[in-house]
């Protein structure tokens, strides 16, 4: 039977490792992904996200499912990749990889730009913040 | 009124890898087992010691930057969401990256850390931290 547990701390059974429910709040990413820009931008695996949107050469947008409360929250990745599977091609480029999270609670950026944008293959983001 | 709950292990009723937890603003609900970060570790590359970990194996130091991690409660599979951070050193340039040259599993992963200022030679970054949002096994 399905059950709602209301409870301020959990803690372990011998009275340690205790933690309030505002820090489970808090603490665990809200959305991740694992996702390529190659051809059309796709998830390999993905928690609250609804659809990537291929916004540009190096551009995509990520929407989540759960909308976040206001614009402030933090968003965090890294690309392995971009044309190519091998970063080791594109070091002497200066790989960049940048967020926008200032424009909407549902939908974030994610760009890579190479000397030029570029649509990179190996995409891992997570984000943090308030749920509306 | 405030109330404690005293438990070792927490399981979803209908799902056992399911438990629903309501957002901070009290209108909608995320997934407690998806958000929860299931490995991080900080590695110094130059000692090739692990400085703190969770849910974190063996480290192989690989060559100058180049590291393999291990994962002890292994991943469901490999599309998971792998973050980096590495220590900025002044006048280094330093950038983490992970290497696809061996193919990540559900139990490691490589990383590399190079020099960008230094046309991209490896470096040891004194403070390599990884992490993974995904599904564990």
């Amino acid at each position: 039977m399905a059950s709602i547990l209301r409870v301020n701390t959990l803690t372990d059974a011998s009275s340690n490792n205790s933690v309030p429910m505002a820090t489970v709040n808090q603490g665990t990413a809200k959305s991740w992904a694992d996702f390529t820009m190659a051809s059309t931008p796709s998830a390999n695996d993905s928690f609250n996200l609804a659809s990537i949107t291929d916004v540009a050469t190096g551009k995509a947008g990520l929407v989540v499912t759960s909308v976040f409360a206001n614009t402030n929250y933090s968003v965090q990745g890294n690309s392995n990749g971009t044309a190519n599977d091998d970063f080791n091609s594109t070091v002497g480029l200066g790989l960049k990889c940048n967020f926008n999270v200032s424009t909407s609670t549902s939908t974030y950026e994610f760009s890579i730009y190479a000397g030029s944008y570029v649509d990179a293959i190996h995409n891992y983001s997570n984000a943090h913040g308030d749920l509306a | 009124m405030a109330s404690q709950l005293k438990v070792d292990t927490l399981t979803g009723v209908t799902t056992a890898g399911s438990i629903v937890v309501t957002g901070e603003g009290n209108s909608t609900t995320t997934n407690l087992q998806q958000g929860l970060c299931k490995h991080w570790i900080s590695v110094d590359m130059s000692s090739a010691a692990v400085l703190d970990s969770f849910n974190a194996g063996s480290i192989t130091d690989n060559g100058t930057g180049d590291f393999t991690n291990t994962i002890t409660s292994v991943m469901s599979n490999d599309d998971y969401s792998n973050t980096i951070g590495s220590l900025y050193v002044a006048a280094w340039g330093q950038i983490g990256f992970f290497r696809t040259n061996t193919a990540r599993t559900t139990a490691l992963y490589r990383t590399g850390s190079v020099n960008y200022h230094n046309n991209g030679n490896a470096t040891d970054s004194p403070q390599f931290d990884t992490q993974i949002n995904g599904d564990l096994a």
